[in-house]
């Protein structure tokens, strides 16, 4: 090819980056949904959160809640309040998990920034963070723990019955619909706490019908006075496949254990399989309808890469038979098609509530008042145990001990 | 030069505004809102006060205002439903009523008499706590359904007078139904 015939393909250069390079990155903090963080923002958040006197080993998700914008707000609230659940600083916990909820619930909040995510030149990530049906109905579930916590079992089990509402599922998968045997569990044990021993029953009645339930969980009783929560493992993980990572799919998180066992010196006082998997409850969803929103997404994106990639052929061509206004008007094009290409976001949307839990075990015991020591112990892959002392009050209908391993 | 002077001219945006305690919330749900409650707790005050035991008696019979019960799917809080429940029936009862506020005066009551029991304090007039003549229960009940479109939910607030024999006085039940549709980019 000759120096003149050359310099006639320089416009292919363009439309070769173009295609195949992907967004420019930018240097400096990022949020969850990839915009980058002001110096700012950060050091007023980071003010902020020591004004509220929220203790060190939760800062950051606390900080990256005020700094990363609204639509990461409810993201790292979730994350906020189940870490502030974890070191047993429950108020906190709660009141971070009602500001997730009340965009979670609401179906006004990011509107505007919900409409735009479905074109086809803005990412699913710039909607404002509501987690997919499984973080939803974690939400409510962990709400509801800490309602019952403080003995408000009304509204504890208004958070059990929302899991399940919040528990969607596509056309293809309708009977993974609100089957969170936890829940229903959980909806159970407030209603017996309430009186209501009918109701309860019934919850029961209906998670003996999940086909999610993981194994024998020992039902809970009236007389129960003591929850054991286990917490093990991590949550699902949330990645993307498909040729432009346009595909939401889940890979398992860590699984340490499998079975607890309570025990009291020699006596065994329980024995549990979990009461939850997350990771079941994540893959059970079925398709989206943002699923479909993303692969239009996709087949557009190929669609105008095949067309640059053909345009600028055509133009190689038009070029080498010194065809030079058939060359511009097909390379014109291509460079269009090339970047309308690469403006195409089809990329699902991966922010996740990292710090969800494998499993849930629900573990009701009945204490006589007083110190009363027990070892909680994990039994699988990575066997733990934790020792637990709770001081039961007399007439204190409900003391919850929370387990993490 | 230009853009000093334009920015000169832009106005602060306001970061918070009064709004209409009875108007819906700008994060509009589907769940049951603070002007939901203080509706039927409107309908109901007006209810009560035209039944003849409360508009023809004598004295103005007392009336404890047990807290708010919820069997929804909507966790509320109660006790803030019950604070508003109170203050709106007091607001209409014009007097025909009277309300014991047990949860305010209780406790800093019992604590007075043991303090003028010991002396601590003047002995002041004896204590005649009252009772009630009616019991007035609210409850929050409701049917929630969703799928990958939306949510409907349907509440039901059921106010319920009983007298001190057990009696059911009154009974009346307030309606709401709200249908909310998620955007598909969160279906």
């Amino acid at each position: 090819m000759k120096a003149a015939q050359l310099r006639q393909c320089l416009w292919l250069l363009p439309v070769i980056l173009l295609l195949t390079s992907g967004c420019a990155t930018t240097s400096g903090p990022l949020s969850a949904s990839g915009k980058h963080i002001s110096a700012a923002a950060i050091s007023n958040a980071v003010q902020a959160v020591a004004d509220q006197q929220i203790p060190a080993p939760i800062r950051p998700p606390f900080v990256a809640m005020y700094a990363e914008g609204r639509e990461n707000q409810a993201l790292h609230a979730m994350r906020a309040g189940l870490a502030a659940l974890y070191i047993g600083q429950f108020p906190l916990a709660a009141r971070t998990l009602d500001e997730a909820i009340v965009d979670v619930d609401s179906m006004i909040a990011g509107a505007a920034a919900a409409q735009r995510a479905t074109g086809k030149f803005v990412g699913e990530q710039e909607k404002w963070f509501k987690g997919e049906s499984y973080e939803r109905s974690a939400l409510y579930f962990f709400r509801g723990l800490l309602y019952l916590g403080v003995n408000d079992f009304g509204n504890a089990a208004a958070c059990f019955k929302r899991a399940q509402l919040f528990d969607v599922t596509g056309d293809d998968a309708p009977d993974f619909a609100g089957d969170w045997y936890s829940c229903e569990w959980a909806l159970a044990f407030a209603q017996y706490k309430q009186g209501f021993p009918a109701d309860a029953q019934q919850a029961l009645d209906r998670a003996a019908k999940f086909s999610t339930r993981q194994g024998v969980v020992p039902p809970p009783a009236p007389n129960q006075n003591v929850l054991v929560v286990v917490l093990t493992g991590g949550g699902p993980i949330k990645t993307r496949a498909g040729e432009y990572g346009e595909r939401l799919v889940y890979r398992d998180g860590p699984n340490p254990i499998t079975e607890i066992e309570i025990r009291q010196g020699d006596r065994v006082l329980a024995r549990s399989a979990p009461a939850e998997s997350l990771y079941v409850q994540a893959t059970t969803r079925g398709t989206r309808q943002v699923d479909y929103v993303l692969a239009g997404k996709a087949n557009f994106k190929h669609g105008t890469q095949t067309t640059a990639a053909v345009l600028g052929m055509g133009a190689v061509i038009a070029s080498q038979q010194r065809n030079n206004t058939a060359t511009g008007i097909l390379a014109g094009l291509a460079l269009i098609s090339a970047v309308v290409s690469s403006a195409t976001t089809p990329a699902a949307d991966i922010r996740m509530v990292d710090n969800l839990p494998h499993s849930i075990y629900l573990i009701g015991l009945t204490l006589p008042p007083g110190e009363q020591k027990f070892e909680v112990c994990g039994r699988g892959p990575n066997p733990q145990t934790v020792f637990a002392s709770p001081v039961v009050r007399p007439g204190d209908p409900l003391q919850i001990v929370y387990v993490k391993m | 030069m230009a853009v000093v002077l334009l920015a000169g001219c832009k106005t602060p945006q306001k970061q918070v505004k009064y709004i209409d305690p009875s108007s819906p919330g700008g994060a509009a749900g589907t769940g049951i809102e603070s002007q939901d409650i203080g509706a039927a707790a409107q309908k109901a005050a007006q209810s009560i006060l035209n039944l003849p035991q409360i508009a023809q008696a004598a004295t103005p019979p007392i009336c404890l205002i047990t807290p708010v019960t919820n069997r929804s799917s909507s966790p509320v809080d109660t006790d803030l439903y019950t604070v508003k429940l109170r203050g709106i029936l007091m607001q209409y009862s014009g007097g025909k009523v009277r309300f014991l506020a047990r949860d305010a005066g209780w406790g800093a009551n019992k604590t007075e008499v043991d303090l003028r029991k010991a002396g601590e304090v003047q002995p002041g007039a004896a204590r005649n706590a009252a009772t009630y003549d009616y019991l007035l229960t609210a409850e929050l009940r409701g049917i929630s359904g969703a799928n990958a479109s939306g949510r409907t939910e349907y509440f039901l607030v059921a106010f319920k007078l009983v007298d001190f024999n057990d009696m059911l006085v009154w009974e009346n039940q307030y309606e709401v139904k709200k249908v909310g549709k998620e955007n598909t980019i969160y279906r």
